[in-house]
């Protein structure tokens, strides 16, 4: 990492810097397209929000990671508190933390986008050379080591019951299968943005403020004009008497599904069908916890490398879902497991034999599933309203069912839904009983997200999208979004891969067509 | 609007003064948010005492803390082991610390309908003295919290439980009685980081 170009707001001494392009954010649309502008021969100025923290800085200890390197300590939740939400805050943005997990956007849901939103110029074959570009680049591959027991247990499950299954492709080089990639990689095998694009984009010149949030876009006549930034402190929040101004004729938006339309939100651009912020999608993901007759030492081991995904289309209109497994770490366990005292102690005991699946549920597909909304608090800090209904409800309660049966098939010997009031149970017939009996709700089944889409879905439709096919925002000059927060669904798998794909496509069109 | 946090303070401070030496059953419908604290007696002088620079919590909330803590922990946290205790309670402060200011809000909203909650239940009897063996009519109370049909005490229940036990299991304290054996010891050389 090129460490002269890249600065703290806080003790910048410039209060006014100007660029060819701001791009606003750092992880995989911001990093990918630093990449792109900046070889290009743009003058590149790149804005985090969080710290830069590198491989020296990750000691694998979530005390430290959480707080340092995730949007609200790793506690981020949906304004009625019912879905909590796993977004990175760092250089290099959510890919710093992720689990590696890598799939190019499912055929379906590219068709899905076709027929529903007029979007005709990414399809599987167009998309194709751009996804081959960025697994080539971040060195994507099916992982090659054996599963660790944590998703050997999928695979044992999905087998003995039919189910299709598979391996997970990872962007790791020289990875040594630690098991730590969500507290940021220790030796520099995780393939982030981190290490690949932005240190790129950096020796070409770039340059990167970190701890620092935009307040505004700025813009003139109908054509932005640049950004006004405010330092941030160690602990994320703003230092309300620094503030930075940027000149820039180009700005690239790539704050992430919330953080791009809370810019756009806070700037008050121009928004006549008022769509900014709307259909946002989280993949809400239900979890089961397994006792399984042996150690499984969850926290060891490439954390996701099966899946199932024997549940994601269904031929009926419900709501899909796709199986992983998640790390197990004693921090984030324990706040999962949501008894307390003596009940809580006696699960937390039985931790090296914990097996963690997860059912992500694929929001967006159906006219009964809009997703929710970014919202400005008191204070122009991003809130997001979900509300959890019976569409969803249903889906999640059929996925808390495939996943104790899948862990029963795969030998364990509890099952224990996440759910305020279920207890573990000792068969798959107990399980399936008081499963199909436990009441679906809000804050009683526990709800999580770790992947953010949408709220600036794009389309062909000038009425119904918020920025067209290549980006573009619809009411200013000078503006694209080039993130997650343009997908006008979820993806239906792991975004990182499809972000990377996309984005790739879109900035090296625009770098094509412009001219400096 | 949050008072400025020094101002906050005192009041407090003079609040708990006028508590500790007034009658019990007038005091406790006017002043309910503290009253409970007076049965804290006991542990109060340890936690005042206390000379760690915390970010958020004031006085009121760390003693309100000291009492929930063992309440959702024990037996895990061994209700003797004040230091880990202390670990636990500034581990919240800086979790909270680096949460939104809205956020920060709400909680001192949540602290604030908890000692009142508390303060209630002791006037009524359901609990008396805090001392040892009251762990237990505080689980009780946690109970009904987490069993509530009114969400935002399940709120208050989740949103407690995530920093209280998060604060522990962060903790090499903890690691132990779970069979964790922490994370691996790298010792890369200097010359490693250099190559990137």
């Amino acid at each position: 990492m090129k460490t002269s170009n890249t600065f703290d707001a806080a003790t910048l001494q410039k209060k006014t810097l100007a660029a060819d392009v701001v791009i606003v954010g750092t992880g995989a649309g911001g990093g990918v397209s630093a990449e792109i502008f900046a070889e290009a021969g743009y003058k590149v100025l790149l804005i985090e929000e969080g710290p830069l923290k590198t491989a020296r800085d990750f000691n694998m200890r979530e005390k430290e990671a959480y707080p340092q390197l995730y949007q609200e300590s790793a506690g981020r939740k949906t304004l009625d508190k019912a879905i909590n939400i796993l977004q990175g805050r760092a250089v290099g943005g959510s890919t710093t933390v992720n689990w590696t997990t890598s799939f190019r956007t499912p055929e379906q849901t590219l068709k899905h986008w076709q027929t529903h939103f007029e979007i005709g110029g990414h399809s599987k074959e167009s998309l194709a050379p751009w996804f081959a570009k960025m697994e080539q680049r971040l060195n994507i591959e099916p992982w090659q080591i054996p599963a660790n027991p944590n998703n050997r247990t999928i695979a044992n499950g999905a087998e003995k019951l039919g189910w299709s299954h598979a391996t997970i492709a990872r962007n790791v080089k020289g990875c040594a299968n630690l098991g730590y990639c969500g507290l940021g990689c220790p030796i520099n095998a995780k393939q982030s943005m981190l290490v690949t694009t932005i240190p790129t984009a950096l020796k070409a010149g770039a340059r990167l403020i970190y701890k620092a949030r935009v307040e505004r876009i700025t813009y003139s006549n109908e054509a932005v004009t640049g950004c006004e930034l405010i330092a941030m402190d160690g602990f994320g929040q703003p230092i309300t008497d620094t503030t930075i101004s940027i000149k820039a004729p180009l700005v690239i938006l790539s704050a992430g599904a919330i953080g791009s339309p809370a810019v756009l939100l806070r700037s008050k651009v121009p928004d006549p069908n008022n769509l900014i912020g709307k259909r946002t999608f989280l993949h809400p993901t239900v979890i089961s916890a397994a006792v399984m007759p042996e150690a499984v030492n969850g926290y060891a081991g490439a954390p996701q490398s099966i899946y199932s995904d024997h549940f994601l289309w269904p031929d009926d209109n419900e709501m899909g879902f796709k199986i992983e497994a998640a790390p197990l770490h004693p921090l984030l366990t324990s706040t999962v497991l949501t008894s307390f005292g003596q009940e809580h102690f006696a699960l937390m005991q039985q931790f090296p034999n914990i097996q963690g699946s997860i059912a992500l549920l694929r929001d967006g597909f159906s006219e009964q599933s809009v997703g929710g909304e970014v919202v400005l608090d008191d204070y122009g800090f991003p809130k997001v309203k979900y509300e959890l209904n019976d569409y969803f409800w249903k889906g999640a309660k059929k996925a808390l069912l495939a996943m104790a049966e899948m862990q029963f098939a795969a030998g364990a010997k509890q099952v224990l839904p996440i759910h305020l009031y279920a207890t573990p149970y000792r068969s798959w017939n107990e399980a399936k009983a008081a499963i199909e009996q436990l009441s679906m709700k809000p804050l009683e089944a526990l709800v999580f997200s770790a992947h953010v889409m949408g709220g600036c879905a794009m389309g062909g439709d000038e009425e119904l999208s918020v920025v067209d096919e290549s980006g573009r925002y619809r009411h200013l000059d000078g503006l694209y979004i080039f993130d997650g927060s343009i997908f006008p669904t979820s993806i239906g798998a792991n975004p990182q891969l499809s972000i990377y794909g996309l984005v790739a496509k879109l900035a090296s069109e625009l770098v094509a067509g412009s001219r400096i | 609007m949050v008072k400025d946090a020094d101002e906050t303070e005192i009041e407090s401070s003079a609040r708990r003064k006028v508590l500790k030496g007034a009658l019990w059953g007038s005091l406790a419908i006017v002043s309910g948010v503290s009253l409970w604290q007076l049965s804290l007696t006991e542990s109060v002088e340890t936690v005042e005492a206390d000379e760690y620079p915390y970010r958020f919590l004031n006085m009121d909330e760390r003693l309100l803390l000291w009492a929930i803590i063992p309440a959702y922990l024990y037996p895990a946290l061994d209700k003797n082991d004040e230091e880990s205790r202390f670990l636990v309670l500034r581990n919240i402060d800086g979790a909270i610390s680096g949460l939104p200011q809205s956020t920060q809000d709400e909680l001192r909203q949540l602290f604030s309908l908890l000692s009142f909650q508390l303060g209630k239940a002791l006037v009524a009897g359901i609990w008396t003295r805090w001392n040892q063996a009251d762990i237990n009519s505080l689980q009780s109370f946690l109970t009904a919290w987490r069993e509530s049909y009114v969400a935002l005490l399940r709120v208050g229940y989740l949103g407690l439980h995530q920093i209280i036990v998060g604060s522990f299991y962060g903790e090499p304290m903890s690691w132990q009685a779970i069979g964790y054996p922490g994370p691996p010891q790298m010792n890369l050389p200097e010359s490693f980081y250099e190559d990137f």
